[in-house]
């Protein structure tokens, strides 16, 4: 309904950014990523796309060059909404109906207060990487982290020298108020004020490789279960009574990209097709059969306790409860890195030419 | 033009008379044919090292800025177009077949060994640079696609249907439908140690020769790229060529009909020879070779010299068949037609030395070639051919006939062709065919403002559809991911700048502005590339498909990214291209794609980095067009202010000049919907259409109204006066219509497909110019061309016939009528 008004809108405000681009730009300078608004495009619809995620009513997609995309019909139709920055974004999560979240290469942070209609930058690396190492500093000396809070300090010193970004690979929130930005390098963001403030949380993660962080997910509350999976077979559990995250020890050790979780049941994926179900909070573990060498790029929980794996090749595979695979259709044959699970039986994959919307067979009874 | 004496003893003849050019060529002929026959065997001595070439360096536009940002950085791009691609197809099968894969292997061998392959970056499933790779837990794995030890076993090929789908060729080495795959042979450039170039025209015999000779009943063998293109664009130069022949036979054929005498015919056809021996002599010394463009030279001084010939030919007969001496007859001759032959020709070199503005190098060397051949027309048949014919005669029954064909124009009054002619000097007939002729001009510009510019068709343009190389292009492009229109952007920075964060992130800003153009099918960038290799990096994960701010990271994907394709940069990383494969070469396409990189290098240029336009063969067609429509307009103005002179000189009188040259206006307005017509763009091979069309178009009028206007200054009425220009002329122009249209319609038959264009063209423009020429003169001159004297006649009567109103509107209208007739 809003859509037409709003489609028009922001296009209107996209073309007024662009058009107000070759101005700024005569200077004979590099124009930073982090300074140029994402191009306003049709090439946008057919961006690389790291994230899809169902928000407040809407799918929304974000991706290469700073692309955010929104569909009022479950990810048939895409319409581009502004971004301030063109670094390419890798997740998206909403807190509470209006209250948005983006993160991104160059440790780009981004939110929306307006249901994802606009987006304001937090922070980037221009500026994470000093309050990181001035967060350091700060803290009371002689503590049992204080190890790795000295790491970090020589760390981000180089960082803060070289402008090298930590990026950020996934975001999401327990609660309105508690939520979480994982990256490379064991890189994460602990808000608890709904993301007014972020606090550096690398030393509190039982990482000592410093293995990337790919995936952070959980089950929703203020008593909910949160974990981290990663890089090297890494997977660690939020404990809320020391505020820390904990190892968990998994049947494989090779790097896992993906995961969800469904109350007790939580399933990781990753590099080779390898995934694994546990039923019981990560106890006890089942291989799933995928039947793929390609890389388990995403998962999703669908309805009827059922989870949709995307393979890198964009080939989607159902788990059903008890771990049986069926493959939905053949694989779309190109680059694939997100997945949503959207209404009418379909999934919403972003690939590396936009979202493509694939029917996934009913639950069978 | 009162009669010249018949004088039948050459003794009783004034050998002091005439100019001085007369004097000192005829009182001398045997010295002057001596010179001639010295000079056409060095000119064909020289003619003899004649070279044939299709150099692509000549049809480009070189002052253009776009092409020198091309020819500066050249070097650092070898990668873009030097490649020949060999498709070897199962005809019976797919590619999984023992039989297939040792043919194919055969066929992979020999082109390894061939000289100029670049050995060292041959791709293609027997060579063990393609690879697969998988990403492992401990690393990443691979291996040659080709299994070291396949031996043709069902296993080993199941081997290989394994590493296939992993190395990631589908569309690149394997075709979509598993039925070929493809041999990418890079060429050595220039050869570094002796700095020769590659010989195109060997290497393509030898891929047809030694390679394509290899397809049986189970494989066949489809070949494009640049060196085969230009291989067979010399091959259709040569084949051309040998049209020459045929041409030669049409005009002896035509030569011979007009005059029945087979000994003139010999002479004008050998002089008319000597001219193109002199001509093709002359440039081999100057150091020119043949190209597609400028081999139709030799037609055009043979056909405008045979055309002049036959006049001198005809002015000689009519003479000798009045039972003047031939030496006299010769001379005579001379004397009458030297001055309208010289001023004829030289405004065919005018309209030459036209295309000189345009620049593009095969047009400037066709214009000096042309100017240069039409020179020496001046020579061999304005001087040497009545010479020669002052020695030999001609046929004493054809000298009669002759005049019997020029007297019936005379006793012919009130019918036949030439009587029909002249009723265009009627009021009525008149006005109504410039009406005709307007209203068809009318129509012909309102068809002609669909005119594209640029080649229209799929695939080489340069070539037939239906030819070899166009078939397996289109193959190639139906069966693989692969567009044969490249558009590159040319990429310079500082020294080690393009692996630089700020760089990679403005290329991967120009790829992303690029590949959303209509028309763009994909973007191909080292932004991309290294992404891609970033994510390779990092286990393949989805995420790091980036171009990382962080430079370590991205100094390492630039180093693997340039391992796997050290074509991708120049050897110090400040050059690198953004190729964009084009859908079609449309004008619009290139046209949108160009205004982009424009666009983008407007505000992404900055110190030390800028985008420039343009490389690749698309690249290289969109300058073109741009130069070809700009010249298109220079050029027609050019020739007509140069024609509007030369008939100004000719006539002295601006009226003249209007009749003259209205008819060329309506040709070249028709030859524009003619090209709408047959779907022929405006291209650099259709530029000189419109000057030669003009150029030449003009002698007719030139003959005709040069003689209309000496007989109507000498005091005869329009009607008389066009009446008598037929009969001297007339017959002459006819014959010059038809011998020109015969000498390039042949070139409609030319495997190259401009050729055939122009030969078309020019054959309609000659034709059209000609009938333009007899049909409008006359009505043209009848409004512009009565002098004082006729109107004041007409007025006269007029002004009678309203004295004598009693005698009543019978008389009044007959009155009219004659007065009408005038």
């Amino acid at each position: 309904m809003k859509s037409a008004r709003a489609r028009a809108l922001s296009w209107t405000l996209g073309m007024t950014l662009a058009a107000m681009l070759p101005q700024a730009a005569v200077s004979a300078a590099f124009q930073d990523p982090l300074d140029v608004p994402a191009a306003v495009d049709v090439a946008s619809l057919t961006s690389r796309i790291f994230a899809v995620a169902g928000g407040p009513e809407r799918l929304f997609a974000v991706g290469a060059q700073g692309t955010i995309l929104a569909s009022d019909d479950q990810g048939a139709r895409w319409e581009q909404i502004p971004s301030p920055v063109s670094s390419d974004l890798t997740a998206i999560t909403f807190a509470t109906k209006a209250d948005g979240f983006i993160v991104g290469h160059d440790s780009v942070l981004m939110r929306s207060r307006d249901a994802g209609r606009s987006w304001t930058r937090q922070f980037d690396v221009r500026t994470l990487n000093q309050a990181m190492l001035d967060h350091y500093r700060k803290l009371p000396a002689g503590e049992a982290d204080g190890e790795a809070i000295r790491q970090w300090i020589a760390e981000l010193e180089q960082r803060v020298a070289s402008g090298a970004p930590l990026p950020f690979f996934d975001v999401w929130f327990a609660d309105s108020r508690l939520g979480f930005a994982i990256g490379a390098f064991n890189l994460l963001l602990v808000t608890e004020d709904g993301g007014e403030h972020w606090t550096p949380w690398m030393e509190r993660t039982e990482n000592p490789r410093g293995a990337h962080l790919y995936a952070v997910r959980g089950t929703p509350g203020p008593d909910g279960e949160v974990y981290i999976a990663g890089e090297l077979g890494l997977l660690m559990r939020f404990d809320r009574a020391s505020r820390r995250f904990v190892a968990v020890p998994t049947p494989y050790e090779g790097t896992y990209f993906s995961m969800a979780v469904d109350g007790d049941t939580l399933v990781v994926a990753g590099l080779r097709g390898n995934a694994f179900l546990s039923r019981d909070r990560g106890r006890a573990w089942t291989r799933l059969d995928t039947r793929t060498t390609a890389s388990i790029a995403a998962v999703s929980r669908m309805e009827g306790g059922r989870f949709a794996l995307l393979a890198q090749n964009g080939g989607v595979l159902v788990a059903d409860r008890d771990g049986r695979i069926t493959p939905a259709g053949a694989p779309l044959g190109r680059s694939s890195y997100a997945l949503a699970v959207a209404a009418g039986g379909a999934v919403a994959i972003g690939t590396d030419a936009g979202v493509k919307r694939v029917a996934v067979a009913a639950p069978t009874p | 033009m009162a009669p010249m004496p018949v004088i039948g003893d050459p003794a009783q003849f004034d050998r002091r008379s005439g100019n001085l050019v007369e004097r000192a060529v005829f009182n001398n002929r045997a010295l002057f044919v001596a010179l001639c026959a010295l000079v056409t065997a060095l000119f064909a001595w020289q003619a003899y090292g004649l070279r044939l070439n299709a150099s692509y360096e000549k049809v480009i536009p070189t002052a253009h800025p776009y092409i020198g940002n091309y020819q500066t950085y050249r070097a650092d791009l070898p990668n873009l177009g030097n490649t020949v691609r060999i498709v070897v197809e199962n005809t019976r099968g797919d590619i999984f077949d023992p039989a297939y894969l040792k043919d194919l292997q055969r066929i992979n061998d020999t082109v390894y060994l061939m000289p100029g392959v670049d050995r060292s970056w041959m791709k293609s499933l027997w060579m063990p640079i393609v690879r697969w790779r998988e990403v492992t837990e401990t690393g990443i794995n691979g291996g040659p696609v080709m299994p070291a030890d396949y031996s043709g076993s069902p296993e080993s090929i199941a081997k290989l249907r394994q590493n296939l789908a992993r190395a990631g060729v589908m569309g690149s080495l394997v075709a979509n439908d598993l039925k070929s795959t493809m041999i990418v042979v890079p060429l050595l450039g220039d050869d570094p140690k002796t700095g020769e170039q590659l010989d195109y025209r060997a290497f393509s015999r030898a891929l047809e020769d030694k390679v394509r000779a290899l397809q049986n009943d189970g494989t066949r063998v489809h070949i494009v790229g640049f060196a085969k293109l230009i291989g067979d664009l010399i091959d259709g130069v040569a084949e051309v060529m040998g049209y020459f022949a045929v041409s030669v036979a049409i005009a002896a054929v035509i030569i011979f009909l007009y005059n029945r005498c087979i000994r003139s015919t010999v002479v004008v056809l050998a002089c008319s020879m000597v001219a193109v021996v002199w001509q093709l002599g002359a440039i081999t010394a100057l150091g020119y070779s043949l190209n597609p463009y400028s081999v139709l030279v030799p037609f055009l001084v043979f056909a405008i010299g045979v055309s002049h010939g036959a006049q001198k030919m005809n002015g000689i007969m009519q003479d000798v068949g009045r039972g003047t001496h031939r030496y006299v007859a010769a001379r005579f001759t001379f004397r009458r037609l030297f001055l309208a032959g010289f001023t004829a020709l030289l405004a065919d070199v005018v309209g030459f030395a036209v295309l000189l503005v345009i620049d593009i190098p095969v047009i400037k060397e066709l214009a000096l070639m042309a100017s240069l051949g039409v020179g020496m027309l001046i020579m061999t048949n304005l001087l040497l051919l009545p010479v020669i014919l002052s020695y030999s005669g001609v046929g004493a029954a054809a000298a009669q006939r002759s005049l019997r064909e020029d007297s019936k124009v005379d006793e012919s009054s009130g019918k036949g062709f030439w009587e029909w002619l002249v009723r265009f000097t009627d009021r009525r007939w008149a006005a109504g065919t410039l009406a005709a002729a307007l209203a068809l001009t009318v129509a012909g510009y309102a068809v002609s403002l669909n005119l594209k510019i640029g080649d229209l068709d799929p695939g080489a343009p340069e070539l037939r559809a239906n030819s070899r190389y166009n078939k397996d292009n289109a193959y190639i492009t139906s069966h693989y991911n692969l567009s044969s229109d490249q558009l590159a952007v040319i990429v310079v920075t500082p020294v080690e700048g393009c692996r630089m964060f700020p760089t990679l992130v403005d290329i991967g800003r120009l790829e992303r502005k690029l590949a959303q153009l209509p028309g763009v099918q994909r973007v191909e960038s080292l932004a991309g590339t290294t992404a891609m290799i970033t994510s390779a990096l990092f286990e393949a994960g989805g995420k790091w498909t980036t171009i990382s701010r962080d430079q370590t990271i991205t100094d390492n994907a630039m180093s693997a990214a340039i391992a796997v394709d050290p074509s991708a940069v120049n050897a110090n990383c400040s050059v690198t291209p953004v190729v964009a494969y084009l859908s079609d070469h449309k004008a619009e396409t290139l046209e949108r794609a160009i205004k982009a990189v424009e666009d983008f290098a407007a505000t992404h240029n900055r110190d030390g980095v800028s985008f420039l336009p343009v490389a690749g063969s698309a690249g290289i067609e969109a300058v073109t067009n741009i130069v070809v429509h700009d010249a298109n307009r220079i050029m027609l103005l050019y020739v007509y202010a140069a024609v509007l002179v030369l008939c100004f000189v000719t006539f002295r009188s601006w009226r003249a000049v209007v009749v003259a040259v209205v008819p060329l206006v309506m040709t070249s307005v028709l030859c524009e919907a003619l090209m709408v017509v047959l779907g022929i763009g405006v291209k650099v091979a259709t530029l000189p259409v419109v000057a030669l069309g003009v150029g030449i178009g003009v002698d007719y009028a030139l003959y005709l109204l040069s003689v209309q206007i000496a007989l109507q200054r000498a005091g005869l009425p329009l009607a008389e006066a066009y009446r008598r220009a037929l009969r001297f002329t007339g017959r002459v122009v006819g014959l010059i219509g038809v011998t020109l249209a015969a000498g390039v319609g042949v070139w409609a038959l030319s495997p190259i497909k401009f050729q055939a264009d122009m030969g078309i063209l020019l054959t309609f423009m000659f034709l059209w110019n000609m009938v333009g020429a007899l049909v409008l003169i006359p009505a043209l001159s009848h409004f512009l061309m009565r002098g004082k004297k006729e109107r004041d006649e007409t007025a006269r009567r007029a002004a009678a016939a309203k004295t004598t109103k009693t005698e009543g509107a019978a008389v009044l209208r007959s009155d009219e009528a004659s007065a009408g007739a005038d």
